[in-house]
């Protein structure tokens, strides 16, 4: 299954599920969930992913982007 | 009964915590009528809804997570107005998050500011606050810029399906500001989402991290589906956004690296060569050595003969009156205030949280992530606010290593605005790049160390980025001045303190008797003259005191003794106000092992340096 690090700038995909339940209890605050979709803007190389979703740009470390399955789109 | 805005706690950054400022406060009335509490995410424009409403100054920054203490204000008829740092829900996440929950639970009545850019992630808190039914009203703000994107929002609706009162704004413009207050009063409940336990059963709910997440599930449906009905794109299809542009450029890892050093090339060129070398020269020279420390000896002298030990004291090398004026007003002054103008600006266009996204992948090496650039870059700022701001950092494990890193390795604003200074005289360029080499490679170490060492694990990055913005001059003027003002405030007892301090160990001859008993550190360890130890016994009290008495010593030395010199000083102890602060926030033994170790470090790596120098023929 593809994580949120697999992702390309440019690239739009829907997530799975956030395998964290700490980051899942605070991304879901801010809009991005399982099911949710987001679009990836920027790709830090060894570092975050930037993604665009409801008019928000969220910055997700390496780590935590490992833990978020997605599905392309 | 007042009509006036009561002056509380101008600046949040300079409070150490626990209600305590340095600024005096003026006392809140004590018959309050009613608490009104201001909420909302991070970057909203929470900061200018609270100005406008009391007509005070907040620190209002383009950057989540600067508001860590909680500013307070009085509106009409003894209300009392609390801000709240930004958050995305009531939860705990961080010291940060505890602090709004806390205000926001035991307020009477809300007011919650939303974005119009982003409803779906703002309307979370949103219902949260209903769903523990608060009484509140919605501050719909930016939107023209939601206009400009093309969203159209059906506010009548809006406030049908909330069942609260909603007011669109223009916070910068001042658009709708004056609807706030009189619709306070109209102040509901509002409808809690489907299937709501009531608040009680809720917060018992919500405080557990093991089933919270099921709640927040619900209502970010709810939510959801009502940014669904309210919310319509008008225009398909994207803008040409300059802002969106720069906000993508700025993550790009070598623009990132060029606007970093162009960043710092400016700033040296300002504030190093400009206001240090040109407006210095002004203010100390002409202005205060040649006019107004002359007068001030020849008034002391009319008085006091010079000869004596009280003279020496006031108006000598020293003195009470003279070095403090000379320093204080000569050399700080104009120092502090081009680097708080910068500064601000750099926070209030956006561009610090993309250096935080840049900077994520080198953090994590050192056990914190992106978000510990926001303490770090405060702690060029001052100390010790950054200490208290390392609150936005997620665990206990980040907020130690943090502040070890803060007192140890980053020189504060004080500190750099002389150091810019002397680094002309110490070779420039070669000079730079020794100083940051050191300083990087202890921060490195003392971060690897510490990653190694403290039990646990630290957390990833999540931040939420806001819009690159055209920094509003008037906000960056008025931050500066209240800054620089408070600094001034702050600085000036304990200056002197510092220079009473050294003049009656001059006069009693302990200067030359502590010179002598430090000669072992300075002349042997650190190959400088004994009356460097001076810089020391001032630096203890603060930290840029020890840069400005080096200043003064700066013609009698090399270019390589300036530098271990400024090394030195700049690992040396924290000063006695963040010293203070770095107690409250991370108790004793942590502050005491800190601050022995920063003396080890200063004096080891400036012993090293100056060989290394010697050896090496760099400079």
């Amino acid at each position: 299954m593809p994580t949120l690090n697999d992702l390309k700038s440019g690239e739009t995909a829907m997530i799975k599920e956030i395998l964290d339940l700490d980051a899942a209890t605070q991304a879901i605050r801010m809009g991005i969930a399982a099911g949710e979709t987001i679009t990836c803007i920027a790709k830090v190389p060894a570092g975050p992913t930037v993604v665009q979703h409801g008019g928000m740009e969220l910055a997700l470390g390496r780590d935590l982007c490992q833990k978020i399955e997605v599905v392309r789109q | 009964m007042t009509s006036n805005p009561v002056l509380v706690n101008p600046d949040p950054h300079l409070c150490a915590g626990n209600g305590e400022c340095h600024q005096p406060a003026q006392a809140i009335p004590a018959d309050i009528q009613e608490t009104i509490v201001l909420a909302g995410n991070p970057n909203v424009g929470k900061s200018v809804v609270f100005n406008a409403l009391t007509g005070l100054y907040t620190n209002v920054s383009n950057f989540p997570g600067t508001t860590v203490d909680i500013p307070k204000g009085m509106l009409p008829d003894n209300r009392l107005l609390k801000d709240t740092p930004g958050v995305y829900g009531i939860s705990n996440f961080s010291e940060e998050e505890f602090v709004a929950e806390k205000a926001i639970l035991s307020g009477d009545k809300i007011i919650n500011v939303v974005s119009a850019l982003s409803l779906e992630r703002d309307l979370f808190l949103t219902q949260q606050i209903i769903d523990y039914q608060k009484p509140m009203i919605v501050v719909l703000n930016q939107m023209d810029e939601a206009e400009n994107k093309g969203l159209r929002i059906d506010v009548p609706l809006l406030q049908a399906l909330l069942g609260v009162p909603v007011i669109p704004t223009v916070a910068v413009t001042g658009k709708g500001m004056s609807d706030i207050l009189p619709q306070l009063t109209k102040a509901a409940l509002g409808n809690p989402m489907t299937d709501c336990p009531d608040p009680e059963a809720l917060r018992q709910l919500e405080d557990n991290p093991g089933r919270r997440l099921q709640t927040y599930g619900s209502r970010r449906q709810y939510v959801n589906s009502l940014v669904r009905q309210v919310v319509s794109q008008m225009e398909q299809g994207q803008h040409f956004s300059l802002s969106r542009l720069m906000g993508q450029l700025f993550l790009n890892p070598v623009v990132g690296l060029v606007s970093g050093l162009l960043v710092m090339l400016i700033l040296y060129q300002v504030v190093g060569v400009w206001i240090a070398g040109d407006l210095v020269a002004l203010t100390e020279e002409t202005l205060m050595l040649g006019y107004v420390v002359p007068v001030i000896q020849k008034l002391v002298g009319s008085v006091i003969a010079s000869n004596s030990p009280i003279y020496t004291i006031l108006a000598g090398e020293f003195g009470v009156l003279t070095m403090s004026m000379q320093y204080i007003f000569g050399v700080l002054f104009p120092l502090i205030l081009g680097f708080y103008i910068y500064i601000s600006l750099l926070e209030d266009c956006g561009y610090l949280p993309r250096i935080a996204v840049l900077c994520d992948g080198l953090l994590n090496k050192i056990g914190l992530n992106g978000r510990a650039v926001i303490p770090m870059i405060l702690g060029f700022g001052c100390v010790t606010m950054a200490t208290v701001s390392t609150r936005v950092l997620t665990s206990q494990r980040e907020r130690t290593i943090a502040s070890i890193i803060l007192a140890i390795t980053i020189p504060c604003s004080a500190q750099i605005a002389v150091i810019v200074a002397l680094m002309a005289l110490a070779g420039g360029l070669k000079a730079w790049g020794i100083f940051i080499g050191m300083l990087s490679l202890i921060m490195i170490g003392l971060g690897t160390v510490l990653n190694k060492v403290l039990p646990g694990k630290s957390t990833s990055l999540m931040l939420d980025l806001p819009p690159m913005r055209m920094p509003q001059m008037k906000n960056v003027l008025r931050k500066t001045w209240v800054r620089t003002v408070v600094f001034l405030k702050e600085a000036a007892p304990l200056f002197i303190l510092g220079s009473l301090l050294v003049s009656v160990m001059q006069v009693t001859g302990l200067l030359t008797l502590t010179e002598r008993l430090l000669t072992p550190i300075t002349v042997n360890l650190l190959h400088l003259p004994s009356e460097a130890a001076q810089i020391f016994i001032m630096g203890m009290v603060r930290r840029d005191f020890g840069g400005a008495g080096l200043f003064f010593l700066s013609d009698q030395l090399t270019q390589g003794q300036i530098l271990t010199a400024l090394l030195t000083i700049a690992l040396f102890v924290p000063c006695i106000a963040s010293f203070t602060v770095i107690c409250k926030e991370r108790g004793l033994k942590e502050s005491a092992l800190t601050l022995l170790g920063s003396w080890a470090v200063a004096f080891l790596i400036g012993g090293l340096t100056a060989r290394l120098i010697e050896w090496t023929h760099i400079l």
